[in-house]
């Protein structure tokens, strides 16, 4: 009886094991499916500054806590003497080559200097460790958005086409449409205004449909109201050359 | 080394597509705004020629639906020379994207010489310069070749402007109406009766030099294709066949014309050599095969019939004789006609209690509908496959129906116009461009 008992509490536990291992899987798959859409239209690199700043808040209430460090002192004290160091160490360095000769005999004095200039960096060390962690935390920034700025978000890129879309006129009753598509490379300024337009699409210039829509879709680049886009300063690098594809085979739908 | 120069190639590639690239596969649908100048003239007669055409030409790219012609009162500059280059920063202003400036002049007294050139105001950029010579009289004409020429070079599509349409104008009556042949340009104007209205004519059919019309009589009460020469008016019957022959239409090259001949009861599908009046059957089947239609390259005939059980448009290829049902759709398809342009069918639906023109692809696919009503059928291609024009009837509120007009519209089922006649109108077809 026990036994069976045993046996029943054994199985039943261990079919709830595997239908609560297998939901999990099951919500894992959902929640994935749910990341992926704000990612697409949430401003990420705006989001991660923000995100940044709230660290950067709580590193800074961590560190007031924290004995061990005295209080942070402001950016701009410790960079003057540094400017000097380098500067001196550039005097040194134009002196070590008019000096050559008399090397062997300030070998000493460089040593001691050395020792000196190592005490200095252990002193600063202590006082600067604080700035230090703030500098991270602000290094970490500055590489999430470069990183970020590699790619254009997709709302960016929706921004863009939403542009387009009030300049272009499509050639929408035209023959064989999806042979209609034009592409054209544009080059910007970093205020975002066009300042080079390059048909990519020249070869099939001799085909008058393909010409009556490589003209439609530079007339949307010419657009006055397309002149400038709207783009994300920051990430300039990314878009001061981008190619757009004018497809209109999707006009009629 | 060996290694470094497999990652550098692979690496490579990486780096070319990291291009920012993005497509756009929307636009605006919103007609092309353009800007026409009054050609520049020397004298009153010279200066009232220059306003007709303008008139004629702007009338002709509005009603297309693919060009808004912007108001004179909207120009920063009044006038041209036919030698200058416009400022194009002033047209860019008005909005407008293509820019029409010439000069008019009588040479003689006689001919009418025309000099007149198009601009791309936004890519600032000469698409046309051309001279026409033409009659005075001929004024008209020239003002649908510019037009033609215009729309042309923007959409790259030759136009349909120097066209017309051959249509049954009727009055009267239900128990006594008059149809008689008529004949007008696209646009509405120069209309002429082909026929008194002594017996009644029916589906016309312009041959593809638009020189000749056929159409379909009841003279002596018997229905018989007839064939009239539109430059001397005389008209022939054709052939002498046993049976009743109807719907007719002709070959491209204009030497053969398809029609239905019914012989006890049987309606079947003949093709008859204009030269030799020789009669060739294209189909045998026991219901009725009816409303053919040639593709522009001849090799096939669309046509409607019943032999599934309903109407429905089937594809014939003439040289191996197969034929193919290409509507699968719900509801009955008929009068199936041949783009010129060789990529659609247009055709006339009825499906629960509406009639519909629609298009689809020679396949049977891509199948869509561009207009509906109560009634509305016999639908016609412009010259460029780019328009058609049918007849309709709408119901109103009241339960009245209305009066049959023929309509205008653009393949994108957008913009819809009415061809003004000076009485009910239907069966319209359209010519080929004018030689």
């Amino acid at each position: 009886m026990t036994k069976g008992l045993f046996k029943s509490i054994t199985l039943h536990f261990g079919i709830l094991l595997v239908f609560l291992y297998g939901a999990e899987i099951f919500k894992q798959n959902k929640r994935f499916e749910i990341y992926e859409i704000p990612l697409e239209i949430v401003d990420v690199s705006d989001q991660t500054v923000n995100k940044t700043d709230k660290l950067k808040k709580k590193s800074k209430k961590s560190l007031s806590k924290n004995q061990f460090f005295s209080p942070p002192k402001p950016k701009s004290k410790p960079s003057p003497p540094d400017f000097s160091l380098k500067e001196k160490q550039k005097k040194e360095k134009l002196k070590k080559i008019d000096e050559t000769p008399k090397q062997k005999k300030e070998k000493k004095n460089r040593m001691d200097s050395i020792l000196k200039s190592i005490e200095k960096i252990k002193q600063d060390n202590q006082k600067s460790l604080e700035e230090k962690d703030d500098e991270k935390i602000e290094d970490k920034e500055e590489i999430k958005e470069v990183r970020l700025g590699e790619k254009l978000t997709i709302s960016e890129k929706d921004a863009i086409r939403r542009q387009f879309y009030r300049c272009w006129i499509v050639p929408a009753g035209a023959k064989d449409l999806k042979n209609l598509i034009v592409s054209i490379r544009i080059k910007l300024n970093e205020d975002g205004e066009v300042v080079n337009t390059k048909l990519l699409t020249d070869s099939k210039l001799k085909n008058p449909f393909f010409r009556a829509a490589s003209e439609s879709a530079m007339r949307a680049v010419n657009h006055p109201e397309c002149k400038k886009l709207q783009v994300p300063k920051k990430k300039y690098e990314t878009w001061k050359e981008i190619i757009l594809d004018f497809d209109p085979s999707q006009s009629l739908n | 080394m060996k290694n470094l120069i497999f990652l550098l190639l692979i690496l490579l590639p990486l780096n070319v597509f990291a291009e920012l690239r993005i497509d756009i596969t929307r636009g605006n649908t919103e007609p092309i705004p353009v800007a026409l100048l009054k050609f520049n003239s020397n004298s009153n007669e010279e200066g009232k020629i220059s306003t007709k055409i303008n008139n004629v030409v702007s009338n002709n790219l509005q009603r297309s639906g693919l060009f808004k012609v912007l108001p004179q009162e909207t120009f920063l500059e009044k006038n041209i020379k036919f030698s200058d280059t416009p400022t194009f920063s002033n047209w860019k202003l008005t909005t407008s994207q293509g820019l029409v400036h010439g000069r008019l002049s009588f040479k003689r007294n006689q001919s009418l010489v025309i000099e007149f050139r198009l601009w791309d105001v936004f890519s600032e950029k000469q698409m046309v310069a051309q001279q026409l010579t033409t009659e005075i009289s001929n004024w008209r004409r020239i003002a649908h070749v510019i037009s033609d020429i215009i729309y042309k070079r923007i959409t790259g599509e030759s136009g349909y402007f120097d066209s017309r349409i051959v249509y049954i104008s009727e009055s009267g009556p239900k128990s006594n109406r008059k149809k008689r042949l008529a004949i007008v340009d696209q646009d509405g104007e120069n209309h002429k009766f082909l026929t008194d209205g002594s017996y009644l004519a029916l589906t016309p059919r312009f041959s593809p030099a638009a020189q000749e019309v056929a159409y379909l009589s009841y003279n002596n009460r018997i229905p018989r294709i007839f064939i009239l020469d539109l430059a001397t008016g005389f008209q022939k019957i054709l052939g002498d066949f046993p049976g009743m022959t109807f719907s007719p239409r002709y070959s491209p090259d204009g030497k053969k014309l398809i029609m239905s001949l019914a012989r006890s009861g049987n309606t079947d599908i003949y093709e008859i050599n204009l030269k030799t009046q020789k009669l060739n059957r294209l189909t045998r089947y026991d219901g009725i095969d009816t409303a053919p239609s040639y593709s522009p390259d001849g090799n096939f005939i669309t046509f409607e019939s019943d032999r599934s059980g309903s109407q429905k448009i089937y594809v014939m290829n003439l040289k191996t004789k197969k034929t193919k049902r290409i509507s699968f759709g719900s509801g009955k398809y008929a009068t199936p006609v041949w783009s010129p342009r060789g990529d659609l069918i247009a055709f006339t639906k009825f499906l629960n209690g509406e009639f519909y023109i629609g298009v689809m692809y020679t396949n049977g696919k891509g199948e869509r509908v561009v207009y509906r009503s109560y009634l509305v059928e016999g639908p016609t291609w412009s010259p460029n496959g780019r328009v058609l024009s049918f007849y309709s009837q709408a119901k109103l509120s009241e339960g009245k129906i209305t009066a049959p007009k023929i309509k205008l519209i653009d393949l994108t089922g957008v913009n819809l116009r009415e061809l003004i006649t000076p009485s009910d109108a239907s069966d319209p077809a359209w010519s080929s461009l004018l030689p």
